[in-house]
């Protein structure tokens, strides 16, 4: 990934006209961001749009500092800016039935694979695995924090700009046919979920709007997505059959 | 009287009640605690405000053949495992 650095650091000068918002249009919405550094332009290039933006999210001062005190190393103003306009972002999106969740999302014929798991479990390195064994049947939405969205009563996996360091998605989106945790294990196995089993997993990979009214919105949406699509856990090793299994196990169960 | 603090909400996901904190509370815890039906129930009555003695009052009431010992065992189990999440105006006597 280009590292924010240069050029892309570059701020608008203070006090000279008007502020800059471009659009960027994300699971059919198009939403304006107003920003200090010209990198999250550069980040959101695949998916900037003429139309008028439905709302504008900014990065206020304190958002920006609280950003920088819990991310480690040196401070990297650019970056965290575009962390904290797409978490300002995400908080508007029940409104719009959406949400962010984090996750690796993969999509074969037409249907979306979500993954979920800690960082670090392995969720690249499994639908690696997937692109792999079916080539470019395979397409990654977005390998780290999509937006889903329900339209005409579908659950959609969502590409967006912001999809993780190695840079894995494109601008589209699809049905989504199931949603997998993940978890390392020596064995291939997967097994469908019972609800309460999945609750206290999903529990950690979802933002939570932090203003009641939107909260309500985005709490109906959950349960909407545990009520509609089916859930599935799959304790893996690396090896390419992992792939197979939760391909062929979580196609059964798509009603897309 | 104990009281829910402001942004902790009980909410119910397909079969199960949790507590949630968001905004300024999700500062001060992170996670969420699941319920049981009973949990449930008291928290209902604490999001309005309740003495430790009207949750026992309430549990007497509600249950058949629980005595008055075992309620009150049960409520101020409770209420340990969700104090961080109640404010307290209870005046030290």
């Amino acid at each position: 990934m280009a590292k924010p650095g240069g050029r892309l650091c570059r701020r608008w000068p203070l006090g000279e006209g008007k502020p800059p918002v471009f659009c960027i249009r994300i699971a059919g919405l198009p939403i304006g961001l107003n920003n200090r550094y010209a990198y999250v332009r550069h980040l959101c290039r695949d998916y900037l749009t003429p139309e008028k933006p439905l709302f504008v999210v900014r990065a206020s001062d304190e958002d920006l500092r609280r950003e920088a005190r819990a991310s480690a190393g040196r401070p990297r103003p650019a970056l965290c800016e575009s962390i904290c306009l797409y978490r300002r972002l995400c908080y508007r999106l029940p409104a719009y039935d959406a949400f962010l969740m984090h996750a690796a999302v993969i999509s074969m014929d037409g249907a979306a694979y979500v993954f979920c798991a800690p960082s670090g479990t392995g969720k690249t390195t499994h639908i690696g695995l997937w692109q792999q064994q079916f080539g470019s049947r395979a397409q990654v939405i977005n390998g780290d924090k999509p937006v889903f969205r329900f339209i005409d009563g579908v659950l959609y996996a969502c590409g967006t700009p912001w999809n993780g360091k190695e840079r894995l998605g494109c601008n589209t989106q699809c049905p989504v046919a199931a949603v997998c945790f993940l978890e390392q294990g020596p064995e291939n196995q997967i097994r469908p979920l019972a609800p309460q089993e999945v609750t206290r997993r999903i529990f950690h990979q979802i933002l939570l709007p932090p203003f009641q009214p939107t909260f309500d919105r985005f709490w109906k949406l959950l349960d909407r997505m545990l009520q509609t699509v089916p859930f599935y856990l799959l304790q893996c090793n690396r090896e390419p059959e992992a792939a197979l299994l939760a391909y062929h196990t979580m196609r059964r169960s798509k009603t897309c | 009287m104990l009281k829910t603090k402001p942004g902790f909400l009980l909410r119910r996901l397909g079969d199960e009640s949790m507590v949630i904190a968001i905004g300024a509370a999700s500062d001060q815890f992170n996670g969420m605690i699941r319920l049981n039906d009973t949990g449930a129930f008291y928290w209902e009555m604490l999001t309005q405000g309740a003495t430790p003695d009207q949750l026992v009052a309430a549990t007497l009431d509600k249950f058949d053949g629980v005595d008055e010992a075992a309620a009150r065992q049960d409520v101020l189990e409770f209420l340990d495992s969700v104090g961080f999440a109640l404010d307290d105006d209870t005046a030290n006597h």
